[in-house]
């Protein structure tokens, strides 16, 4: 579970570090909700609550704060962002991600986790900056 | 007398025998909840509830009724409680008591053990159909009443009338439960009060939108 862990915090400072705007910020909530979809990925097994509860502490935490940094470029860029606090909207980034694979998994179907994650980052990445989004609420139903 | 057990070995039971197959449920319901599914054995569950294995034979086939036992009577409980507290939210500021109700319910144990239906789904979802059916039912229910209040919002101009409520309903039950497992990941409710809020504060922005 460990080298779940460290893959998956690789491959994610690799996706995050090239996201500065919104259009990069959909981008890789697309290729995330891909590879949490899949269940053969190592991103499908970190977000199921097993492994040492410390090192699954220290993931969540490291991963969130990937997420922030990113989050930050892209608010910084962006109007109506100055009240957005990027280090809590990390964390629920990754909440949604957890509890949407949980609401996924027992409904067998990909659309809680994705609209968990759309409302999650709803704040940056509203419903017109995405032709997919079919509702005000700003979540995404792709 | 007869209990209604649609997901788990149904039979007539003495008052007597109701009795005994509660306390079983309601141990084993502790043990999964602290321990995990996987980690609970039948052994355990005798053990602690006093009963001879003969007994808990007599009740439960298997671990696998047992575990939808648990999984029935943890949802009647936990939808008795959310329908009582969803039913008086009428304004945001309710939601935000409720959010905090949540929060402060988990604390209790440092958001140890995160949401009893949640565990249950994460231990159980991919390998028994029956169960995660009767989950997938509860959180259905769950988001549903979720999906109601936002209703009652959009009825008394608190919404605009083109948000998707079922959407939203959705994405909170999402915060919720991450929520949990964050705080369960941490031992410390205040990601669970993070995410929750993170997604309360999305809809009263909607609620200021013109």
């Amino acid at each position: 579970m460990k080298a779940s862990f460290e893959e998956v915090l690789a491959r994610e400072a690799a996706a995050l570090a090239g996201v500065s705007d919104a259009e990069g910020l959909n981008r890789w909530r697309i290729g995330v909700l891909r590879m949490v979809t899949d269940a053969d990925s190592p991103y499908a097994r970190v977000l199921q609550p097993m492994g040492d509860l410390q090192d699954r502490a220290r993931f969540v935490e490291s991963w969130s704060d990937l997420i922030a940094a990113a989050l930050a470029r892209v608010a910084g860029g962006a109007s109506n962002s100055k009240s957005i606090n990027v280090s809590q909207m990390g964390v629920s980034v990754v909440a949604a991600l957890y509890g949407g694979a949980v609401l996924s998994r027992v409904a067998r179907e990909p659309s809680p986790l994705r609209i968990s994650v759309g409302l999650a980052l709803a704040p940056l990445l509203p419903a017109d900056e995405d032709p997919s989004r079919s509702s005000r609420a700003g979540l995404s139903v792709q | 007398m007869t209990t209604s057990v649609p997901v788990s070995d149904a039979k007539r039971l003495t008052a007597r025998g109701a009795k005994t197959r509660a306390k079983i449920i309601a141990v084993a319901a502790y043990l999964m909840y602290v321990k995990g599914v996987g980690m609970t054995t039948l052994d355990e569950v005798v053990a602690a509830s006093g009963v001879s294995k003969s007994q808990l034979y007599h009740h439960f086939s298997g671990k696998s009724m047992l575990v939808r036992a648990v999984i029935e009577a943890t949802g009647e409980r936990i939808m008795r409680r959310e329908r009582e507290a969803l039913s008086r939210v009428t304004t945001l500021a309710d939601l935000k008591r409720w959010r905090d109700v949540l929060v402060q319910n988990n604390a209790l144990r440092h958001g140890a053990y995160g949401c009893a239906l949640g565990s249950l789904a994460a231990d159980v979802a991919d390998h028994d159909d029956i169960a995660r059916l009767a989950l997938a039912d509860l959180f259905g229910e769950w988001q549903g009443l979720l999906a109601e209040v936002l209703q009652r919002f959009q009825h008394n101009g608190i919404l605009p009338d083109d948000v998707s409520t079922e959407q939203l309903a959705t994405g909170l039950m999402g915060a919720v439960q991450g929520g949990y497992l964050l705080a369960q990941t941490a031992h410390d409710v205040a990601p669970m009060a993070t995410s929750i809020t993170m997604a309360l504060d999305y809809i009263e922005g909607l609620s200021k939108q013109p």
